[in-house]
């Protein structure tokens, strides 16, 4: 079993170091790579120092084609299983090994790690978790199905969704909407219990009321559409 | 509408014509993209010509003034090459963003190969 864990980075220097460190320790039969976003920090720089397998997009393509990058990426190389791994320090690679062992068994297309199933660790400030829980009932509607954190970036993948997501993957906010799509074509999609943590640097993304609202809207239509 | 108004607004028409042909000879501009304000071009040109046809199309469709069908029609097809250029850029995102992901990845195996060495 060929196993990688896809780092998304976007200015994160003050924490790569950490998260690859948590890979080799925790998780290691995990390859890894990182997708440098295009990072206006010495992100890059801090990579080569240490020398980190990375891929460095030349223009900044946003989560979802950074994202995307990495699935291309294990597919062309014959990876059995793909993690997304958040490179700001939330994800916690100990959990790693599990989820491969519970794709296996159930043989699932997906497992996301989910905060909210034993609601343990950093559960996100309260806006946050209105919005998901928001997508949680909606995505219920749409599609039939619970799922709790629908935004998790913990997300592992088998070969056929990552060749599904090598070829068409969201450009923006891309967590919701490809689980619904994954569901919509009856996928087996399951959830694993997960402990996150808060974010020690860097900025999130969604980091103003007016990016939250276009958020919330964007997903939402997304959604919708992905259900149709 | 005067005779020496309508001899102004046909240079106007010519000379824009002239200037969207020079910018495709030069390269600067598809003719694939400039085929639509070519057209346009060449129905004001009439319009300009035969200034009853207006009021004519105007009168037949039941709109009583004939420079509000104008406006209408104007804003409609602003509207629809507003609409293609929405489609163009998100076509052209979506092509840059993949020839984006090859260029990294190929890197990637070269950066890989020279350490092999």
């Amino acid at each position: 079993m060929k196993k990688i864990a896809i780092i998304p980075a976007y200015n994160e220097a003050g924490n790569i170091e950490k998260t690859v460190n948590d890979i080799l320790q925790n998780a290691p039969e995990f390859d890894y790579v990182i997708i440098n976003d295009h990072s206006g920090d010495n992100t890059l720089e801090i990579c080569r120092k240490n020398g980190f397998h990375v891929i460095d997009l030349p223009v900044n393509l946003g989560i979802g084609g950074g994202v995307q990058t990495g699935y291309m990426y294990a597919y062309e190389n014959g990876y059995d299983y793909a993690v997304q791994f958040d490179g700001d320090g939330q994800h916690n690679a100990s959990y790693l090994e599990a989820m491969a062992q519970q794709m296996e068994e159930e043989k699932l297309d997906m497992l996301i790690g989910s905060r909210y199933i034993t609601k343990e660790g950093f559960q996100s400030t309260g806006l946050r978790r209105l919005g998901i829980h928001y997508f949680t009932g909606l995505i219920k509607i749409m599609t039939g199905k619970k799922i709790t954190d629908p935004t998790s970036g913990m997300r592992m993948v088998n070969r056929k969704v990552m060749k599904q997501f090598a070829e068409n993957y969201p450009k923006d906010y891309p967590e919701p909407e490809s689980v619904v799509t994954l569901l919509k074509q009856k996928a087996e999609v399951s959830e694993l219990s997960v402990i996150m943590k808060e974010r020690e640097e860097g900025v999130s993304s969604i980091s103003s009321p007016f990016k939250a609202v276009y958020y919330m809207i964007k997903v939402s239509i997304a959604i919708v559409i992905a259900a149709l | 509408m005067t005779f020496r108004f309508q001899i102004i607004i046909g240079i106007a028409i010519v000379l824009a014509m002239l200037l969207i042909l020079w910018q495709v000879r030069k390269n600067k501009l598809n003719l694939r993209f400039a085929l639509s304000w070519l057209m346009l071009g060449i129905l004001m040109m009439v319009i300009d010509i035969w200034p009853n046809i207006v009021a004519a199309v105007a009168r037949a469709l039941g709109i009583e003034l004939a420079s509000n069908m104008l406006f209408f029609f104007g804003i409609c097809f602003i509207l629809i090459i507003v609409y293609g250029l929405t489609q163009k850029i998100s076509k052209l995102t979506d092509e840059t963003k993949r020839l984006t992901q090859e260029i990294a990845i190929l890197k990637e195996q070269i950066t890989e190969n020279k350490n092999e060495k």
